[in-house]
């Protein structure tokens, strides 16, 4: 059992999770039966599964909580703010009890005694109601299980000529769950020669197993019933057994065909029963025939059942992922060798070989970098919580935004991100979003907002952590800088600077230290943890508007789709996501250039920057340049190269911590030849050719 | 290709709620106020459900249907008996006449559409 306790943990927690969502949600949107609904469903979820996993104090105290729920669902109080808070703090006790994994202790069981009585005291329930409800569950969660129903129906001859068709009732039938058919001519018809085309003489058996109850299925026959026979037997009220196997024999007593007595005297024949039966014309062949369909029908259904439960999901431990995606990544690598053998050696068979594996590599690598994606959004949710209690504490009003939590970002740089966002969001509650009355007196609603935002922007995806609040002071934050001699007082900084000095170690402005942030340990390791995952930080603000932290991230920190250029001696990749266009860039181009590093493309003017340049690559220029047009935030750059190879699926390797501070440079890879490449940074790049001569961007 | 429904009653709110319902849900609906202009519009062909008012002017619904039946183009095609109240007399002779199913006055617009799917498919 040790090893599904697992499972049910991380089952519980995602419950757990939902349900403290739809508290919040149940805050704000109290009548909302669905959500009612779902929050009993949890409940009772965990109260079911924690009793099979020895958690009894979390079932018993679940099941507490659930008869309060199904009050609520039978609409017997009203939500209030006391309510959703103590059942919130409910949630949270049950979420340690799992995660301590201890089992009745006197003092958690003590506070779940406590926390069942305050709830009962919102609730405005009385002890007396404990028992009343139970009941009910079970009725309904009875009516749930399926039967199998046995259908007879023999419609009249006529039927084509009312214009019914049977086989629209078969296909209204079969969407009420799992069904066979089984069709027989009527027996009125013997001879082909009698038949008459216009008069139906087929009969049919269906074999049904549904939720739906008897009168249900009559529903569907409602137009035809009077002039057919319809009989619908109930065959089996469970579920299909795991183990057995219904014999034929009780098949056919319980479709009434022959009696117990007459099975057991044919069983003692030692004879297949069905010939037995026939023979002493107990039963007719069509009747045994009917029986063995009904068997199949229960075997497959039993097939089908096991099928399908073992397609749903399946959770892997993260760390045989990683080593998928480093699998994969190596695989990535030979291909790519074998692809530059096959082309050395022009060799058609290896060639066509070749191509082949470098599809399904692209097809393996998309399918194991996909399984590490998961919407941000899932995260996001979290921080609804974090808002909510931080927003109590501090006695501010703040709702949260969230736009685009379906972006999807790979799993390793969702963790990370943690830290860092509960950080900033921590920050943007506390500096940013200023008190009630001061947001009066400024002319702005009451209500703060914190907008959480995910994109894609090429090949990152960047995360948005914006508050409308006070906007970060210039000023203070200047001067601080200089008493702390971070720079010296006659220094020029552009705002964007003076805003980036916040992340300086052990800066720390707010004027009050709290609980929750201004302990000087902050934007400084949110940068760090940033740029560990390959991203950066950007900071915007503006006096008495907002404050906006954008996050940039690599999409993956695996393997990216590159274009493979060369300049010189030297390989480069880019990445591919960002790349618009090629264009070519001859010696007549470069002789007639007059004004600075730019070109004129598509009716515009393209600033480019020369890797040769950036990198000081030797070598005579190429008669002939390429010039990469690349657009990223719809900003349209060129980088000059001496060939465009094409495009390759790079392997990211991190360049180690020596060679970190490279310029404009996130990492290598190793080429099928065996040789690097370094992979670059375009908005790096071209950032820091800005900034050397203050004239591009 | 839409299947093509005729609706016949004598009241135009009946046809014209009806016919905004099912043209809303992507049929074609041919409308006649009376068993007899409800034959003429049959007798032009291409009709793939009749939806039809018992009681009218000049030829009730029973004796259409009838009528219908007796060409060959509808001999298969199904019939809807429009009546006010389960009145089992009706629908026996309306299943006699060769109607496929009936409609209870008032219905509402999802069982419309269900009962037509039930018939049309």
């Amino acid at each position: 059992m040790d090893q599904f306790k697992e499972t049910f943990r991380v089952e519980a927690f995602e419950l757990l999770e939902g349900l403290e969502h739809d508290l919040m949600a149940l805050e704000s949107d109290s009548g909302n039966k669905t959500l009612v609904d779902s929050i009993f469903r949890a409940m009772h979820t965990i109260k079911g599964s924690s009793s099979m996993f020895g958690m009894q104090s979390v079932s018993r105290f679940a099941h507490e909580l659930e008869m309060v729920l199904d009050a609520l669902r039978e609409a017997r109080f009203e939500v209030g703010k006391g309510f959703i808070n103590v059942l919130l703090s409910c949630r949270d006790h049950i979420h340690s009890i799992i995660t301590d994994d201890v089992d009745s202790s006197e003092e958690a069981d003590a506070v779940s005694d406590e926390l069942t009585r305050l709830l009962r005291n919102e609730a405005g329930l009385s002890a007396a109601d404990r028992q009343a409800s139970p009941a009910n569950n079970v009725k309904s969660n009875r009516n749930r299980s399926k039967t199998t129903y046995q259908i007879n129906f023999t419609p009249s001859e006529e039927v084509f000529l009312q214009g019914s068709r049977p086989l629209l009732l078969i296909r209204e039938l079969s969407d009420m769950g799992e069904m066979t058919v089984v069709a027989q001519s009527t027996p009125e018809m013997e001879r082909f020669a009698d038949m008459n085309p216009e008069h139906c003489h087929t009969s049919w058996v269906f074999f049904l197993t549904t939720e739906a109850s008897v009168n249900d299925i009559r529903d569907v026959f409602i137009f035809v019933e009077n002039d057919s026979t319809l009989d619908i037997k109930v065959l089996d009220a469970e579920e299909p057994d795991e183990e057995s196997q219904m014999p034929i024999g009780e098949i056919l007593v319980r479709q009434g065909v022959v009696s117990a007595d007459e099975v057991q005297e044919g069983l003692h024949e030692q004879k297949a029963l069905g010939s037995i039966l026939v023979e002493k014309q107990s039963a007719t062949e069509r009747d045994i025939e009917t029986a063995v369909n009904a068997q199949n029908h229960l075997k497959q259904l039993k097939a089908s059942r096991a099928a399908t439960s073992q397609t749903s999901n399946i959770r892997v431990d993260a760390r045989r992922l990683d080593d998928l995606v480093t699998l994969v990544g190596e695989l990535v690598t030979v291909q790519a060798r074998l692809s530059q053998i096959a082309v050395d050696a022009s060799d058609e068979g290896v060639l066509d070989v070749s191509e082949e594996l470098e599809r399904l590599v692209i097809d393996i690598r998309e399918n194991a970098m996909s399984i590490r994606m998961l919407p941000i959004g899932t995260t996001f949710s979290r921080y609804k919580r974090l808002i909510r209690d931080l927003s109590t504490e501090l006695n501010k009003d703040v709702t949260l935004l969230t736009i685009g939590g379906e972006t999807e970002i790979d799993k390793t740089v969702i963790d990370k991100l943690s830290d860092p966002m509960v950080h900033l969001i921590r920050n943007a509650l506390d500096h940013g979003i200023e008190d009630p009355e001061v947001r009066r007196s400024k002319g702005k609603p009451i209500q703060g907002t914190i907008t959480l935002t995910a994109e894609h922007v090429g090949a990152s995806v960047h995360v948005i952590i914006e508050d409308d609040g006070g906007g970060l002071n210039k000023d203070a934050i200047r001067e601080k800088a200089v008493a702390r001699g971070l720079i010296s007082e006659s220094a020029v900084l552009s705002d964007e600077e003076i805003y980036q000095l916040i992340m300086h170690p052990g800066f720390s402005t707010a004027t009050t230290v709290t609980s929750v942030s201004g302990r000087g340990v902050g934007m400084d390791v949110v940068q760090k943890q940033i740029t560990d995952l390959g991203g950066t930080v950007h900071i915007e603000s503006e006096p008495d508007l907002y404050t906006r932290i954008v996050l940039e991230l690599p999409l993956t920190l695996a393997i990216i789709e590159g274009m493979l250029v060369e300049a010189g001696e030297e390989k480069f990749i880019l990445p591919l996501s960002t790349v618009e266009s090629c264009v070519e860039f001859t010696h007549e181009d470069r002789e007639r250039k007059t004004n600075g590093r730019v070109i004129r493309y598509r009716d515009s003017l393209l600033p480019y920057v020369r890797i040769r340049d950036t990198y000081d690559i030797p070598g005579d220029l190429p008669e002939i340049e390429q010039i990469v047009v690349l657009n990223i935030k719809n900003q349209q750059f060129g980088i000059t190269v001496d060939t465009v190879v094409g495009s390759h699926q790079t392997v990211i390797k991190n360049l180690g911590q020596i060679y970190n501070q490279a310029q404009g440079v996130t990492g290598a890879t190793i080429l099928g030849d065996g040789s690097i490449a370094l992979i670059l940074d375009p908005m790096k790049l071209i950032q820091q050719s800005g900034q050397d001569d203050g004239s591009y961007l | 290709m839409s299947n093509t429904i005729l609706v016949v009653d004598d009241s135009s709110s009946i046809r014209q709620s009806v016919g905004f319902v099912l043209e809303e849900n992507g049929y074609t609906v041919k409308t006649a106020a009376d068993g007899a202009q409800g034959y003429d519009v049959l007798k032009s062909g291409g009709i793939d459900l009749v939806i039809t008012d018992v009681n009218m002017p000049n030829m009730n619904g029973i004796e259409m249907v009838k009528l219908m039946k007796s060409l060959d183009e509808y001999k298969f095609t199904p019939v809807l008996i429009l009546t006010t109240e389960s009145q089992q007399s009706i629908i026996d002779e309306g299943k006699k006449a060769g109607a496929a199913g009936w409609m209870v006055k008032p219905f509402t617009n999802d069982k419309l559409l269900a009962t037509v799917k039930k018939v049309l498919g």
